[in-house]
């Protein structure tokens, strides 16, 4: 799960505000409604558009530009629906469809070492390889089942809340990550001497 | 169920998300820039011209496609009224030479195209003069 950027001193009635009060202020133009749901989501938005575009600095634009997207749309916004899966969803459509169309920047590598430090040699290197199976594996997944794997695996999203953001069924969203997860265990298995299924 | 193994494992591949290094001011301060004149349109409400535009945007492809349809049901009802209309010649195709003829004859003065004359002479036969000859000069005999 995300930690929440610390919010900038927001009033208790705002921060108390259901997304729904929120969002029916904004449809009336309310700044600081607006305001409140940028800061209540965009930990969370930014998690998002980071696990489907690999970059920091492409992932702050994706948000902002989410968020000037979900405000030009609020009018058709039902309020009696929670904002998050609304705005994820505009985030994975955006990010997927900025990465069909161009080349993104590579994914930033992690620093090497940085994980574990002070390891030997050896580890090192079985580290590395692991990290060169994992590359492979994951750079011959669908783009979808490579979204849905991070978002699960790595940022605590259900299955049916990634359905809600890519816009497919329940079912749909747990076969894609059985493949994909099949498909990275078997990359791995060499190195654990194991074939296990979920 | 989450793989915790397959979670460490790819949290080392793909690292872990980059949280400390995002100004969130910076980020919440742009949205708020960017939002400024939307929030301002929706604070003053919506000219009549931004809800036909928002309106022209499904009107002007459904009249285009109402038009076509309507094209296409005009063409095809012409076609079917002249095919109507060519239904009896090609049924008197298959007829005996007489009835075709006459049935022609009265096609052609039902549409029209022949003169009252020569719809009767197909009616009730050709004007042949040599016939009333013989009988007047039979007569006289």
């Amino acid at each position: 799960m995300v930690a929440e950027p610390e919010p900038e001193s927001p009033s208790d009635a705002e921060s108390s505000a259901s997304d729904g009060a929120l969002a029916t202020r904004v449809q009336r133009g309310d700044a600081a409604a607006f305001d409140e749901l940028v800061r209540r989501y965009m930990g969370r938005a930014f998690a998002v558009a980071y696990r489907v575009l690999g970059h920091r600095e492409d992932a702050e634009d994706l948000v902002q530009d989410a968020f000037v997207a979900a405000l030009a749309n609020i009018e058709r916004f039902d309020v009696a629906r929670p904002f998050g899966p609304w705005l994820f969803r505009i985030i994975v459509n955006r990010g997927l469809n900025a990465r069909k169309a161009r080349a993104v920047r590579r994914t930033e590598a992690v620093p090497p070492g940085a994980s574990a430090p002070g390891a030997s040699p050896q580890g090192e290197a079985e580290r590395a390889e692991i990290r060169d199976r994992f590359e492979v594996a994951l750079a011959a997944l669908p783009e979808r089942q490579r979204v849905i794997v991070r978002l699960f695996e790595l940022e605590g999203f259900s299955s049916l809340e990634i359905a809600g953001m890519l816009d497919l069924s329940d079912g749909t969203v747990r076969w894609h990550l059985h493949r994909a997860r099949r498909a990275l265990r078997e990359a791995l298995a060499p190195l654990h001497g194991d074939d296990d299924d979920e | 169920m989450r793989d915790p193994r397959l979670s460490a494992e790819l949290r080392r591949v793909e690292g872990d998300l980059p949280l400390e290094r995002v100004d969130w001011a910076a980020m919440r301060r742009t949205a708020a820039e960017r939002a400024a004149l939307p929030l301002a349109r929706l604070r003053r409400g919506r000219a009549w011209w931004e809800y036909a535009a928002g309106w022209a945007r499904t009107a002007v492809p459904a009249a285009v496609a109402a038009g076509i349809l309507l094209a296409a049901v005009l063409a095809r009802g012409n076609d079917s009224s002249d095919s109507q209309s060519v239904a009896p010649s090609s049924a008197v195709a298959s007829a005996p030479a007489g009835a075709s003829a006459a049935r022609d004859a009265l096609e052609s003065a039902v549409t029209r195209n022949v003169a009252e004359r020569g719809f009767v002479d197909a009616v009730v036969g050709p004007v042949d003069s040599a016939w009333l000859l013989e009988a007047v000069a039979g007569g006289e005999r």
